[in-house]
């Protein structure tokens, strides 16, 4: 049995980018649905990730659509690829993640918990709650309000 | 544009494309909300939140608190 995360090692979707927008497309039950990553500077050095599908006829993106094309984990593994991709062109910045709904901070929350282990490999992960940031996340039980993700430094250079 | 109205209104179609396909289609759809949004916008309501949450309290790099 692997211990490797399905979220991390699932395959994925190819994508395309400038490095801060990324599209790709979710292949289901339901057809071909256009999914857009944005990396939105929230300031110099603060990024959030925005999720959602690409409306076509209003040529707007929308949050908060529940796409049910039975591709989750395949969709999901894309994103976080889409998170290494972007934190290779910027490595010194936070990433801020948030579901669009509680609901889905929660999901996030859980595949985050479930694959603690192996995200620490490459990132450092903090929680905001009630406007304190944790340096580290102590109950999972808790519902936080969002995450900030680094890109793990493996050693700090004193030069 | 007509074409992504056009496409999405077939989705069998699309679904028979190929891969170069797809991927001129990302191509455009990336164009498109350059041009719309610009390359450094913030599109998203949390991402508007964020920012305010900014300006109420700070850049979040000053507030990870020392270990």
């Amino acid at each position: 049995m692997s211990s490797q995360s399905p979220f991390l090692n699932e395959q994925h979707y190819l994508f395309n980018t400038t490095k801060l927008s990324y599209v790709f497309f979710s292949i289901g039950i339901k057809g071909i649905i256009t999914k857009i990553v944005l990396y939105e500077p929230i300031d110099y050095k603060t990024y959030n990730l925005a999720f959602g599908d690409y409306q076509h006829e209003t040529q707007t993106i929308s949050d908060k659509i529940v796409s049910n094309n039975g591709d989750t984990v395949k969709v999901l593994a894309t994103v976080i690829q889409t998170i290494r991709d972007f934190f290779a062109a910027y490595p010194d910045v936070a990433l801020q993640i948030q579901g669009s709904t509680e609901v889905r901070t929660r999901l996030y929350q859980k595949i985050i918990r479930d694959n603690l282990a192996e995200i620490e490999t490459e990132f450092k992960i903090f929680a905001l709650r009630k406007g304190e940031i944790m340096l580290e996340i102590p109950d999972f039980s808790i519902q936080y309000e969002r995450f900030y993700i680094f890109k793990q430094q493996l050693e700090q250079k004193d030069e | 544009m007509k074409d992504f109205i056009f496409l999405n209104n077939n989705l069998n179609k699309r679904m028979n494309k190929d891969k170069l396909t797809l991927v001129l289609d990302a191509d455009r759809i990336l164009q498109a909300i350059k041009e719309k949004y610009g390359e450094q916008a913030v599109v998203s309501e949390k991402g508007k939140k964020a920012k305010d949450d900014l300006l109420k309290n700070g850049s979040i790099w000053n507030r990870i608190p020392k270990k």
